[in-house]
């Protein structure tokens, strides 16, 4: 899958996670990254542009990421893009809700650069089954 | 808090720490062997408190702005990577990364708190808090820089300070 055509969305509070994970994209070959600092506006996003990848955090002030997702998926313009959790929230019955409310994938900080990859590489994957 | 787990928690919250900087900021880390007991001038505080019912858990770390420079430059860069909200803001994120891993040990054992999101702690550079059912310290060190956790217990709520902490 060629990763510089896909848009990717970094949702997250902290300014220091947006950063390592936009570094971590660019590092894997993504040019077009957007990075929002909450809920409301990844919705906003979501809402005036068509992103193919979705990175987001659990916990945030506004809107939580399990909110977000659930609103994203109730809507069927998102049935194609992949969306990944990327929070500390990693007791199972969070895991579990996350991929019932639709989550393509589900990462745990603290990741390596390593893990983020091995990670991204199997949600491309989906994404490329998904778009035959 | 059941026995069991309060002497589990100093290993998981320690394994947790040196996790978080090894893995976002290639440090290795380590738990030191005794306690200088106070936060130091230069430290940076964030807290979390995690509630069930009555019972509240205050988890606090402290690192000093020096160690946090000197990791964040190589992220942001000189300007960005030594300003305060920068530090503030990764301080938080270290504390959350951590709390989650005590909230999940403890919700393990079936418990069911709930976690705060990490804040700052302007107000605080003391250690123990009067009133307090249950205190519990671990520091950590690093080419000469220490870093300090602490957490807090009230079986029956925050008696004092209560506006500062929830």
């Amino acid at each position: 899958m060629n990763v510089e055509a896909l848009k990717v969305l970094i949702v997250d509070d902290h300014m220091l996670m947006r950063s390592m994970v936009e570094n971590y994209c660019l590092s894997m070959g993504f040019k077009t990254i957007k990075a929002c600092s909450g809920g409301a506006q990844a919705l906003n996003a979501m809402r005036t542009d068509d992103y193919d990848l979705v990175l987001m955090d659990w916990g945030m002030p506004d809107i939580p990421g399990i909110e977000v997702l659930k609103t994203l998926r109730a809507d069927k313009k998102n049935d194609r893009t992949a969306i990944v959790m990327v929070t500390a929230e990693s007791e199972d019955l969070r895991l579990i809700e996350a991929l019932e409310a639709g989550a393509t994938s589900y990462l745990v900080k603290p990741f390596s650069q390593e893990d983020f990859e091995k990670n991204v590489r199997n949600v491309l994957e989906w994404l490329k089954k998904q778009r035959g | 808090m059941l026995p069991k787990i309060r002497k589990e928690l100093p290993e998981i919250i320690s394994r947790q720490v040196e996790r978080v900087f090894l893995t976002m900021f290639n440090v290795r880390i380590e738990r030191a062997d005794r306690l200088a007991g106070s936060y130091n001038d230069d430290d940076l505080i964030s807290t979390v408190t995690f509630s069930q019912g009555e019972t509240k858990i205050i988890l606090r770390i402290g690192v000093p702005r020096m160690f946090l420079s000197s990791l964040l430059q190589k992220i942001y860069g000189p300007v960005i990577g030594s300003h305060e909200m920068t530090y503030e803001d990764s301080v938080c994120e270290i504390t959350n990364i951590v709390g989650n891993a005590v909230k999940k040990h403890l919700n393990e054992h079936g418990y069911s708190f709930v976690m705060s999101i990490p804040k700052i702690d302007f107000d605080f550079h003391t250690r123990y808090e009067k009133g307090s059912d249950d205190h519990m310290e671990l520091e950590f060190v690093f080419n000469g820089e220490r870093l300090s956790v602490d957490m807090i217990t009230f079986y029956r709520g925050i008696f004092e300070g209560d506006e500062v902490f929830i």
